[in-house]
């Protein structure tokens, strides 16, 4: 397969995944799990070594997801210290406008407001909404979000450190024309959990 | 990237070339992992997606086929079923495909598989959480044939806009006294979008419903993938004073004495002799080794048949 | 019985073994080498590398002898291959105005620039069968007599020639950044841009093309067309890696290339003016580009705005229905078993039947 030519610092680009099929495989596999089941908490990417601040789990949400046909936003940190990697690894162009990107990549979680600011599709091609991957301080099962909708069966909670005081909010107005919406994956560190737009989450 | 080519082993003297890994190429599976990730998330819409030709040809499972291709891995067992059974050709013909491009193991068994893909019907025995069920689907779209613009249904879908639909359901309920749509029936899927379940009977509609399983269908030559995540409403439309019926047989299941499960019927002589049997083989397999009985338990099945066929072949 | 649907892993073996039988038939007849395909065949060779959008002559011999000269099949087989070849980068437009000619017809002007050039063409053939071609001992034709001038080379296009008068309308031209549309990458999405339509229906089936062109002649969305020029031969083809900076040429195709000139009436923006229809193929298909080139002019009728009413104008019913891979596909799985949905009809059927009959006894009484 064709990749842009390597930048001039490639040595000192970490490297991906060991095995790009198998891994790849694995890993959406996880990830296919977590949004088709809002609230799961999958492990992800514990075996890479990204350059900080980008957290494993984003590592492996990129080498799986990521390449040329998607545009790809990142918040200045992850910016500064990833951004041969993203481009060596997956061939992805970066974009500097947040609603041309099919994926974001935020270092921590105040850096993905206004969500309105990305892509949120339209009527007709709601699957063009992004998928934000957002860096949090870290994901329990069990705590304060209670999440209902599609992929649960009632309700399931979970608890996220690390979220500005207004997030769940801001993201139920971002998603109220539904089909219209943004999809999210928390990570942090190799841990990841998958918030699709029909997730109904509620502060208990 | 390098790509992980395996032989195309499994079958003697197959070609020169090895492919990569359940065949498609590792760009093509980001591309349609994508899709699904996008399907999953707004259940029951149809996500348009960049469908490969595949060495199957379209209309013969290539939607399926490629989900499942950029689903499965090395630890997944696979059963492929057509009408039900796992022992019609071209089940068997996918089966041999994913075996010798993947090198995964394949089971009979619902129970034992992780990823099930099927045309035209879901297993009888109840699927598991953790079970994905891929549906090979002709025609996507619901409304096709009440319209055929793409453009248009497109913006329908957009509207929520279905009422056609209950107008042609309802002008059968006027002509015949009932809805005359025997399988692929409607659903409407997480209250939203208006779903065709491929062409299964809607005797097998109540099994969506709630399914801890992971539903996904491809449409290869249509280029739609769409989803029903587990635990998730569809429910087939009907009308307050005509409300949603599945078919009934008055037989059981000639082998297997089963009474609720589809039969398909089968033609023994000229005269209009016809006997019922179990249209899930795997399921009817485990009832007779439980030691169920229907009244013709020694009448052939399809795998005695099958030998006959393969020596006049 | 019912049984051939029931078919298993032996049954598929052997009827594969039966297929490759019937394929190689009578073992007395030497082997038909892909050589002579390539040679004898050339015409279907063309066809099968149009359709199956990919240029290597070896292959396209390949596929229609596995095919036993199913020329859909061999399409298929083509298509599925070349699914799984890496892209190594997007050549530079071809030159068409700098191909080297072995054929340039032009039904508008009797003599023109560089004249008309016949060459090898089944027009002016009688359609009697040519016994001595039923005689494998005669091999070899009367020479062909060289022309006694060389053909120009870069013949200008009768469609440059009017528009440099601005009777035709100016060829839109689009940046070099844009990206070419890609069908085999995308799907289709509608409205369709004419980089879209064009590759649809390049990739289309020649009899599909032929028959919606045909009915626009015959006055279902009439474009009024004059075969401006049709040309075939040889263009050199060239790409541009990123990092060299220059394009650099990677070898010739051959190419058939029809521009129809269609009146237009003009509107009160513009003055009347002729509009364009467009065909390529590769090699020699000239039916097929002419049949495109008449297509592609009936699709444009809602950027011209005309009234689209005719099949040929329907841009969902066109573009949707070109492709004999997917179209065959479709309609060849009618064979595969639909009992279970068959069985549910016949279920409803006998219920609806039995209440029929119902009601119509208790009317009686």
């Amino acid at each position: 397969m064709t990749r842009l030519a390597a930048p001039a610092t490639r040595r000192e680009i970490p490297p991906g995944f060991a095995d790009p099929v198998f891994d790849a495989q694995s890993i959406f596999r996880h990830v296919l799990t977590a949004m088709s089941e809002p609230g799961t908490i999958i492990h992800i990417g514990g075996e890479l070594d990204p350059p900080s601040p980008l957290g494993h789990a984003s590592a492996a949400l990129a080498l799986t997801l990521m390449d040329f046909e998607t545009p790809i936003w990142l918040d200045g940190p992850v910016a500064a210290a990833a951004s041969d990697w993203v481009r060596f690894h997956c061939g992805a162009p970066l974009t500097q406008t947040e609603s041309e990107a099919t994926f974001a990549i935020m270092s921590e979680a105040p850096n993905c407001l206004p969500l309105t600011r990305f892509n949120r599709g339209t009527d007709e091609y709601p699957e063009h909404g992004a998928t934000l991957i957002i860096q949090v301080v870290a994901i329990e099962a069990e705590g304060t979000l209670s999440l209902t909708g599609p992929g649960i069966d009632g309700s399931r909670s979970i608890d996220v450190i690390g979220m500005p005081q207004d997030f769940w909010e801001q993201r139920a107005q971002t998603n109220s024309l539904f089909p219209r919406g943004v999809d999210l994956i928390l990570t942090a560190a190799e841990v990841a959990v998958a918030i699709p737009r029909t997730t109904f989450v509620e502060p208990m | 990237m390098n790509e992980q080519t395996i032989p195309a082993s499994g079958t003697p003297a197959s070609g020169k070339t090895g492919y990569n890994f359940a065949y498609l190429d590792e760009q093509t599976k980001r591309m349609i992992r994508r899709t699904i990730l996008k399907a999953v998330s707004i259940p029951g819409y149809q996500v348009p997606f960049g469908s490969r030709e595949m060495p199957l040809p379209y209309g013969w499972g290539t939607g399926g086929i490629q989900v499942t291709a950029s689903v499965i891995g090395p630890d997944d067992t696979l059963k492929v079923i057509d009408q039900g059974a796992d022992d019609t050709t071209n089940a068997v013909s996918i089966r041999r495909f994913f075996a010798r491009t993947a090198g995964v193991a394949t089971t009979d068994e619902t129970g034992e598989a992780t990823v099930i893909q099927t045309r035209h019907r879901i297993p009888e025995e109840p699927l598991k959480h953790g079970q994905i069920l891929v549906y090979q689907v002709p025609i996507p779209e619901p409304l096709r044939w009440l319209e055929p613009r793409e453009s248009e249904t497109r913006k329908m879908h957009a509207l929520q806009e279905y009422g056609v639909m209950y107008v042609r359901l309802y002008e059968d309920i006027s002509k015949y006294g009932h809805i005359s749509t025997a399988y692929d029936y409607p659903v409407i899927v997480n209250s939203r979008y208006l779903m065709r379940p491929s062409p299964i009977p809607k005797f097998d509609n109540p099994k969506m419903d709630n399914n801890p399983a992971l539903q996904l269908f491809g449409a290869g030559r249509e280029k739609r993938i769409y989803a029903v995540p587990p635990y998730t409403s569809v429910k087939s439309l009907d009308f307050k004073d005509y409300p949603f019926e599945i078919q009934k047989w008055e037989e059981d299941c000639a082998l297997c004495g089963a009474e609720n499960s589809f039969l398909d019927e089968i033609i023994i002589d000229d005269q209009g002799g016809r006997m019922f049997v179990c249209s899930d083989s795997d399921y009817c397999q485990k009832r007779r080794e439980a030691g169920y009985r229907g009244k013709d338990p020694s009448a052939p099945r399809g795998n005695e048949l099958l030998d006959d066929a393969a020596e006049s072949a | 019985m019912y049984v051939a649907v029931k078919g298993g892993e032996k049954a598929i073996e052997n009827s594969l073994k039966l297929l490759a039988e019937e394929r190689r038939g009578d073992s007395n007849v030497p082997v038909l080498t892909l050589e002579q395909i390539k040679s004898q065949m050339a015409i279907a060779v063309d066809r099968v590398m149009t359709e199956g959008s990919i240029y290597d002559r070896d292959l396209a011999a390949l596929a229609i002898k596995q095919a036993q000269g199913d020329i859909i099949e061999a399409v298929f087989l083509l298509r599925a291959y070349r699914t799984t070849l890496p892209r190594f980068g997007v050549s530079k437009p071809v030159d068409t105005a700098k191909m080297a000619i072995r054929r340039r017809i032009s039904a508008t002007y009797k003599d023109l620039p560089g004249g008309q050039v016949l060459g090898p063409t089944y027009d002016y053939t009688h359609r009697l069968l040519d016994f001595d071609l039923a005689d494998h001992h005669v091999n070899r034709p009367e020479a062909a007599p060289t022309a006694p001038r060389a053909v120009a080379d870069g013949m200008p296009r009768v469609t440059d020639i009017l528009n440099s008068e601005g009777l035709i309308e100016e060829e839109a031209t689009e940046p070099e950044t844009r990206q070419v549309a890609d069908l085999t990458r995308e799907p289709l999405d509608f409205p369709a841009d004419r980089d879209v339509r064009l590759q649809n229906l390049a990739r289309g089936d020649e009899g599909f093309l032929l028959a919606l062109g045909y009915s626009s002649q015959r006055g279902y969305g009439n474009t009024h067309p004059f075969a401006g020029e049709i040309r075939m031969g040889k263009v050199s083809v060239e790409i541009e890696p990123e990092e060299l900076g220059f394009a650099i040429d990677i070898g010739d195709i051959q190419l058939t290339e029809c521009q129809m000139i269609n009146q237009f009436q003009g509107t009160a923006e513009t003055p009347p003016q002729f509009t364009r229809g467009y065909g390529l193929a590769f090699g020699q298909c000239e039916r097929k580009a002419m049949a495109m080139a008449l297509v592609d002019r009936s699709l444009r009728s809602r950027e011209l705005g005309e009234e689209t009413t005719s099949p040929a104008q329907d841009e969902e019913f066109v573009l949707y229905h070109t492709d004999n891979v997917e179209a065959s596909g479709f309609l060849q799985h009618l064979k595969l078993p639909h009992y279970v949905d068959f069985q549910s009809e016949l279920e409803l059927v006998r219920r609806l039947r039995g209440e029929y009959e119902a009601r119509r006894q208790q009317t009686a009484e």
